[in-house]
């Protein structure tokens, strides 16, 4: 049986040490010497690719961070542009797509204004420029009425006018900590260097504005070891019906520019409901009232279909005697009466974003509107217009505040025992007073005189012709 | 083995060098992850930990910028907080609806907050391993009374005390900890870390570290005790409470984790007008 040395092959003999017993030895040695040699090969190797995987890691960490810094901060601004975007088009609409605001020939927020002191125009002036414009926005100064008819284009340019004016722009320029140690630059205006340098497309669609942004975003890190230099462009898309909402609105200017036309202030029957009215409502009040519902069903059948479901009509009438400053409207002085309304129309729709209200540094969900005016004036009462033989001696008795209070004579306008807004006292006549012809060729004379020595007596039931 | 002849031989010699090899390889990987001269980190483990840490705040991020709650998004609803305040932009919920969505993934931890400067609008975390009684922002750890291989812990360490939240409480194993330099644990609070957010404490540390101290005549690194953010042990950790504090460990918020290289955080820049803002994640 061999021994333990003899079974690992190391024959140790200590007097003499055969040739066999050596080569063992170191086979076996040799063999140890091998596969240490392999194992130090692989944990060399083992550890350098750790290493190198390690440092490869810490470029990636680098290379990783700068490029979803870059993607998140693009869309990020993505963001910011359709906030500032929804803000521009809350503006829009509110500011009544800029009407007399860009330009003062009409008062803020008018898009339809008649001046009272000047003749009226019709389709066209004298110099043959129409009232409503081809293409521009308003029609020439000096039109009477004048008019602000935003086309798409219009509505479009002011909603860029808006981000450009209105500091929307105007992003400042990021220091690296504000983006985990990234510097992202984006490429400024050339011509004011605190804006972005921002392209923008837009385009306004029935039921949606479409808005794209583009500019040239560099971020890099390291002194320039990386660097992402991109043109990037942000879509957005605002649902909202504001270019139906503006078409409705110009729809409506024209229904009101045609609706004044050749009104006189004489007596009905219609076409001239107007003076019509006057005779036959019981007061200037209930005139007055039946007036506004006429002027804003014309405004809801200007504007049907509604655009964003929702319309909100304010109207505010006034009726007085009219003076030399509604001279454009009736001519003389005293002769009449005229009627004055400013209506303020607002287009609504569903509300589904947010309105920065700056004032009170909040954002608040609210509807986008489209607001605008519209301002008329109109022959209401014309007594020049009261002629015979319908109206014997051009009187027409008609009320004011009580049946019969007050009267055309001569085509001059007379109240009874009530006062009419504008109206000179010589031509108020007070309860238990009569005309007095004082041969001066006032109102009064001028009546009488008409009458052929006929009195007139005020009394509490109205005017009397004795 | 009589009839052993020299190839018997040689392929015993084979298996004996092979075996011995597969030992010594054993025993050098043992050593390479355990003993701290060789290695202070396990280099295979964190190379594949690496991307993944690194990734994983960017990810998320990448998530939230597309995620809708209520009728915006969470950079809608990021960029109006930063303009005015939670209050103001109507963005008061935003927080709650981040944490059930974010709670659906399996993440360690996370910290999300808007900032403006260093004004924290709006900041909020998981609450997987918190406990406390405020509920939005919960002010302690739960930590396992019993570590491996430590053995039983018997506190929260130095710098840390013992709360008994009613409201979202740890189970039967753990208890809850909260920082506070404040409490009472025998040892002096000696502040420690690069901008002092640590503190020197007992650390963890296996029951054979002594037996180790004394064979190799080297310290054995102390560990933090568990959700505390492991600084090192520095020298004046070392030299604090004779030597029985020498773990610096510091609160584990997300800029400790950050500051220490245990986590990467995500910043996505919010700009609106003269406004700048920041969206800051940070997930593990």
């Amino acid at each position: 049986m061999k021994n333990r040395k003899e079974i690992l092959g190391l024959k140790f003999r200590p007097q003499n040490f055969s040739r066999k017993g050596v080569g063992t030895a170191v086979g076996t040695i040799l063999i140890i010497a091998i596969f240490t040699a392999f194992f130090a090969v692989y944990l060399y190797m083992a550890n350098n690719n750790i290493e190198s995987r390690t440092k490869l890691n810490f470029e990636s960490l680098s290379l990783m961070k700068l490029k979803s810094t870059f993607l998140l901060f693009n869309q990020s601004l993505g963001t910011t542009w359709l906030i500032s975007t929804v803000q521009a088009v809350f503006i829009t609409g509110d500011e009544s797509v800029g009407c007399g605001k860009d330009d003062s020939r009409l008062s803020e927020g008018y898009w339809y204004q008649r001046r009272p002191d000047a003749a009226r125009d019709g389709q066209t002036d004298s110099r043959g420029n129409p009232r409503i414009p081809a293409a521009d926005k308003y029609n020439i100064p000096g039109f009477n009425p004048q008019i602000c008819y935003p086309r798409d284009q219009h509505v479009k340019e002011y909603i860029l006018k808006i981000l450009d004016e209105r500091d929307f722009l105007r992003l400042r320029q990021l220091r690296p900590e504000e983006a985990g140690g990234i510097t992202i630059i984006i490429q400024r205006d050339v011509n004011d260097n605190e804006k972005v340098g921002a392209t923008i497309n837009m385009n306004l669609k029935d039921d949606r504005i479409e808005s794209t942004f583009s500019q040239k975003i560099t971020a890099s890190y390291g002194n320039g070891v990386g660097v992402i230099d991109r043109q990037t462009a942000n879509d957005n898309t605002i649902f909202t019906s504001l270019k139906q909402m503006a078409a409705a609105g110009r729809s409506v200017v024209e229904s009101l520019s045609v609706f004044g036309d050749g009104r006189t202030g004489g007596p009905g029957p219609p076409p001239d409901p107007i003076g019509y009215g006057v005779q036959n409502q019981p007061s200037n009040t209930a005139y007055q009232s039946v007036y506004k519902d006429l002027i804003e069903s014309t405004i809801r059948a200007a504007s049907s279909p509604i655009p964003g479901g929702n319309i909100a009509i304010v109207t505010t009438t006034g009726l007085e005697a009219n003076t030399g400053q509604t001279a454009g409207v009736i001519q003389l002085p005293r002769s009449g009466l005229v009627f004055h309304f400013v209506s303020m129309v607002t287009y609504s729709e569903p509300a589904r974003y947010y309105y920065h209200n700056v004032a009170e540094n909040k954002f608040e969900k609210k509807p986008i509107e489209l607001t605008y005016k519209v301002e008329d004036y109109l022959p209401a009462l014309s007594c020049v217009e009261y002629q015979e033989p319908a109206f014997p001696s051009g009187i027409a008795l008609m009320n004011w505040q009580s049946p019969d209070d007050m009267m055309c004579c001569a085509g001059f306008l007379f109240s009874c025992g009530s006062s009419i807004n504008s109206l000179p006292s010589t031509n108020q006549i007070a309860t238990g007073g009569s005309m007095v012809n004082s041969g001066s060729g006032d109102d009064q004379s001028t009546c009488l005189n008409t009458l052929g020595g006929r009195g007139v007596q005020c009394t509490a039931a109205g005017f009397m012709i004795s | 083995m009589k009839g052993m002849n020299v190839s018997d031989t040689f392929w015993t010699l084979i298996l004996a060098v092979f075996i011995s090899v597969m030992i010594i390889l054993g025993i050098f990987i043992w050593l390479q992850i355990h003993l701290p001269f060789f290695s202070t980190a396990d280099p295979v483990s964190y190379s594949i930990e690496f991307v993944h840490v690194v990734n994983k705040p960017f990810m998320v991020t990448e998530v939230l910028a597309h995620v809708r709650f209520d009728d915006r998004s969470v950079l809608e609803q990021s960029i109006e907080t930063a303009v005015t305040s939670p209050e103001n932009a109507s963005t008061t919920s935003l927080p709650r609806y981040l944490s059930d969505y974010l709670n659906a993934y399996d993440l360690r931890e996370y910290q999300v907050s808007i900032k403006n400067g260093n004004n924290a609008l709006m900041s909020f975390g998981s609450t997987k391993a918190k406990c406390g009684d405020n509920l939005d922002n919960p002010e302690g750890w739960c930590v396992s009374r019993f570590s491996f291989p430590s053995g039983v812990t018997s506190s929260c360490g130095t710098g840390r005390a013992q709360i008994n939240p009613t409201q979202l409480t740890c189970d039967v194993t753990q208890r809850c900890c909260k920082e506070d330099r404040t409490a009472s644990t025998g040892n002096t609070i000696v502040s420690c870390g690069p901008s002092g957010q640590g503190v020197c404490s007992e650390g963890e540390r296996p029951f054979y570290s002594w037996a180790y101290e004394k064979i190799w005549g080297t310290t054995w690194k102390y560990t933090c005790e568990e959700n505390r953010v492991d600084l090192g042990n520095p020298p004046e950790c070392k030299a604090a409470n004779g030597g029985n504090t020498r773990a610096c460990c510091a609160p584990q918020t997300a800029e400790n984790e950050v500051d220490a290289g245990l986590a990467v955080k995500s910043v996505v820049p919010l700009q609106y007008k003269q406004t700048t803002a920041t969206l800051e994640v940070t997930a593990r």
